[in-house]
């Protein structure tokens, strides 16, 4: 009597854990496809599964990078200290390193006088302070991760809105725009420097790992400097974000097209706090130090490194609590994307990624987007719409050893192809689970998911075009 | 029949602006019978991949940091301040902390004595899965009956196929508790209260009467026979019913018995009532959709209770 419920519940919470189960079990069962090995087979069932849970999330997702280690040793019948070696790597560690800083620099408060900051410099126009929000958190979410950034500005904009009006309607048209200025401005800037986000390390090491020999000087470009990856990048940043803002000013008008006296009630707020203390300015000073290894070091000693550096200065100089970082971090996604990445080199090495890469190919040969621009507005849009069904990091550490073997048989620039892959992840405008910026603005309540779609389109077409502009213009000025 | 404890109500708040019309219908309840009302927020906990590996509770601690209140709180002050002017709310209080299950940063509660000796409780929680987090606030809280907004406009045509369930709808599925699915719940119109000669029927008329007697509320008796010849049961079931009602002081104002489609008559003859109370399906949950009581909860364009 009582158990029914209780298996019904059960049934209910996990049933794409076991329709994913299902589907793994019939893909044992059946015969291996011509031209791929059997372990690369069992790669792949391992892979749909792995994908499948990360979309749907029945099960906790360390639960699922605890399966992909499980399987790697029962299934491929690894040895478990090659297995526990695959684990870690500098994008493993960088994604640790980052996630601690992202805690430590939320937490030192210097939100309040950034909000300050960028309405002395915008003044009160509604406009003005939505481009400004953007403005400056498209500039730290360069740097800092995306997460950082939202979870920053958030109660900036959270501020504004309820100083600004009391009627329900007009206070959430201005929202989505306060809120879309922060959250896309957030997921465009992460492709502009290596420690913008997890899905930039993980190329990273992708190409590192598929095509750099320490024996080949050839293969250097393929070890891909934190500078180099700016130049490559950043003024596709750059580009889209004003444009990003006259989408959003065309597509979600506002009736307040003034905050004056919100900006004074702000003003006035925050203004009492006084001025900047000495913990501050320390923290300010190691963040800039930070950057400052990444930029100028981290082609010597790992951008994980320097992460990891970062943060333990933090926590040695006691501006944050081990506490604080314990429960603001979500030890259970590095774990994740630990696994992801060694599923990612097991696709490679058992001849998986090829064989899938090669099915890829047969699919777009037919219409001709097989090799050049087309062949990168195909890989675009493959990226584009898993990144908006998972989190940017995880559609990159799926698709990466696919798109980096598609490059190889069809004799593209693998260089290319891996950053159009990891900038394209960017482009998860269309829900909310997208990108973690989307996630956090629309945890303010505000936001509905139609709100994503209805700009989605707009931003997603306007960044393909930027995108596929910059590769055909301006990425061969800069030797890409 | 015999004492009873006053009645526990639990209002889903959130699920769109349909639930706030049951508070007005709350509050009458309330009056009548000292009710204890619990107003809930539960917010999908959103950590993990989606959230970058940072979890959302920095984000919501630092926007407590600044003196703002989380959007489920705003959701439920606007509830509570319904209560308050309806004069169910005495008091201030302040929000406390309260762990319950999920992100503990997300989760809150506020408790006000209520105008008659009953409480009422603002509730804040996070839970991976929504409907599970009401069902299990409906188990904890006790509740004898729960309010869900349901979507103002029934989804009609292939919509209905291709739209996911409404919360509402699954929660009604779900939960062991009596459900309201709530639809522009304006009490003052009466209840029709459909019967049959089933054990269920029998079973629930006597929650049928207590809430009939809770809000002070008109009730009709209606019994729809699928053709003629199911005719003398629905007719035997509504004298029946008529009877009981009679026995436990209240006299309904019509008795109907009608003959075709159950869920269109009910649906159709509903329109003019604040509520229409129905028995819950003896089919299991993932096949309750195809029962009457569900698929007049998915139809109708009024507030459907299915008693449990």
């Amino acid at each position: 009597m009582y158990a029914s419920p209780i298996v019904i519940h059960y049934l209910r919470e996990k049933r794409w854990f076991l329709i994913t189960l299902v589907i793994q079990a019939v893909m044992l069962i059946a015969p291996v496809p011509e031209g791929i090995s059997p372990e690369g087979w069992r790669v792949l069932i391992m892979t749909a599964g792995a994908t499948i849970l990360f979309v749907t999330e029945p099960i906790p997702l360390p639960a699922v990078a605890l399966l992909i280690i499980l399987g790697q040793v029962f299934l491929l019948g690894l040895d478990s200290s090659l297995v526990a070696s695959s684990l870690m790597k500098d994008s493993v560690l960088f994604i640790m390193g980052s996630l601690m800083l992202a805690v430590a620099l939320v937490k030192q408060k210097l939100d309040k006088r950034l909000a300050l900051l960028i309405v002395s410099i915008t003044g009160s126009n509604t406009y003005n302070i939505a481009f400004g929000i953007s403005v400056f958190s498209g500039l730290l979410a360069s740097f800092i991760g995306e997460h950082t950034v939202a979870a920053m500005m958030l109660p900036v904009a959270l501020s504004l809105l309820q100083l600004a009006t009391d009627d329900d309607n007009k206070r959430r048209a201005l929202a989505v725009l306060l809120l879309f200025s922060i959250s896309y401005a957030c997921a465009m800037a992460g492709i502009g420097t290596p420690s913008g986000g997890a899905r930039n390390a993980i190329m990273i090491d992708y190409l590192r790992d598929f095509f750099y020999s320490a024996d080949d000087p050839a293969t250097s470009q393929f070890r891909v400097s934190y500078f180099k990856w700016m130049v490559y990048a950043y003024p596709v940043f750059l580009i889209q974000l004003p444009l990003m803002h006259l989408i959003l000013r065309r597509t979600f008008k506002t009736e307040i097209t003034d905050l004056g006296p919100a900006v004074e009630k702000l003003k006035a707020q925050v203004g009492g706090e006084g001025g900047l203390t000495g913990q501050h300015y320390l923290a300010i000073a190691l963040f800039v130090l930070t950057l400052i290894g990444w930029v100028g070091f981290s082609s010597k000693v790992g951008m994980g490194t320097i992460a990891i550096l970062g943060a333990t200065l933090f926590l040695v100089t006691g501006l944050v609590r081990w506490q604080d970082i314990n429960t603001g971090v979500n030890w259970g996604v590095v774990l994740l994307y630990a696994a992801a990445i060694s599923l990612g080199v097991q696709m490679r090495d058992t001849g998986a990624a090829a064989w899938v890469a090669g099915l890829f190919m047969d699919g777009l040969a037919p219409l001709g987007m097989d090799r050049g621009i087309g062949l990168l507005a195909a890989i675009m849009l493959l990226t584009t719409l898993l990144t908006n069904t998972m989190s940017n990091g995880a559609a990159v550490a799926v698709l990466g050893p696919i798109v980096l073997s598609i490059a190889m048989a069809t004799g593209s620039n693998p260089l290319a192809v891996g950053m159009i892959t990891a900038m394209s992840s960017a482009f998860a405008y269309f829900t909310v689970i997208g990108t973690p910026a989307s996630t956090i603005v629309h945890s303010s309540g505000y936001l509905r998911p139609s709100d994503f779609m209805k700009v989605g389109w707009r931003m997603a077409l306007m960044s393909f075009a930027v995108m596929l502009l910059a590769s055909k213009l301006y990425w061969p000025l800069v030797g890409l | 029949m015999t004492h009873q404890e006053p009645m526990k109500i639990l209002i889903g708040i959130g699920g769109g602006p349909e639930a706030f019309t049951g508070l007005k219908f709350a509050a009458r309840m309330s009056g009548k019978d000292c009710a204890s009302i619990e107003l809930l927020y539960v917010r999908a906990q959103d950590s993990g991949l989606t959230s970058g590996g940072m979890e959302v509770r920095v984000a919501r601690e630092n926007i407590l940091e600044w003196g703002l209140e989380l959007p489920g709180m705003t959701a439920l002050r606007k509830a509570s301040d319904i209560l308050r002017d309806l004069g169910e709310i005495k008091g201030e209080s302040e929000w406390r902390h309260a762990q319950t299950g999920g992100d503990p940063a997300g989760e809150y509660v506020q408790e006000y004595r209520g105008s008659c000796g009953g409480t009422v409780t603002l509730k804040l929680r996070t839970s991976p899965d929504v409907t599970t987090a009401v069902v299990d606030e409906a188990e904890r809280f006790n509740a004898d009956l729960v309010i869900v907004g349901g979507s103002p406009e029934p989804v009609e045509g292939l919509r209905r196929y291709l739209t996911p369930r409404s919360l509402a709808l699954t929660v009604a599925a779900h939960c062991k508790r009596s459900v309201i699915v709530a639809r522009h719940l304006e009490p003052g119109h009466g209840h029709l209260v459909c019967v049959q000669e089933t054990e269920r029927s029998r079973g629930m008329l006597e929650r049928a009467v207590r809430y009939a007697q809770a809000c002070d509320c008109p009730t009709t008796l209606l019994s729809v026979a699928p053709d003629t010849a199911g005719l003398e049961s629905a007719r035997r079931a509504v004298d029946e019913a008529d009877a009981f009602f009679r026995n436990h002081g209240v006299t309904p104002l019509e008795l109907l018995v009608e003959t075709g489609d159950p869920a269109e008559i009910i649906t159709e003859i509903g329109y003019d009532f604040s509520l229409i109370v129905m028995a819950e399906s003896a089919k299991p949950w993932f096949a309750k959709t195809f029962s009457v009581a569900h698929e007049v909860a998915a139809r109708a364009r009024n507030s459907v209770l299915i008693v449990k």
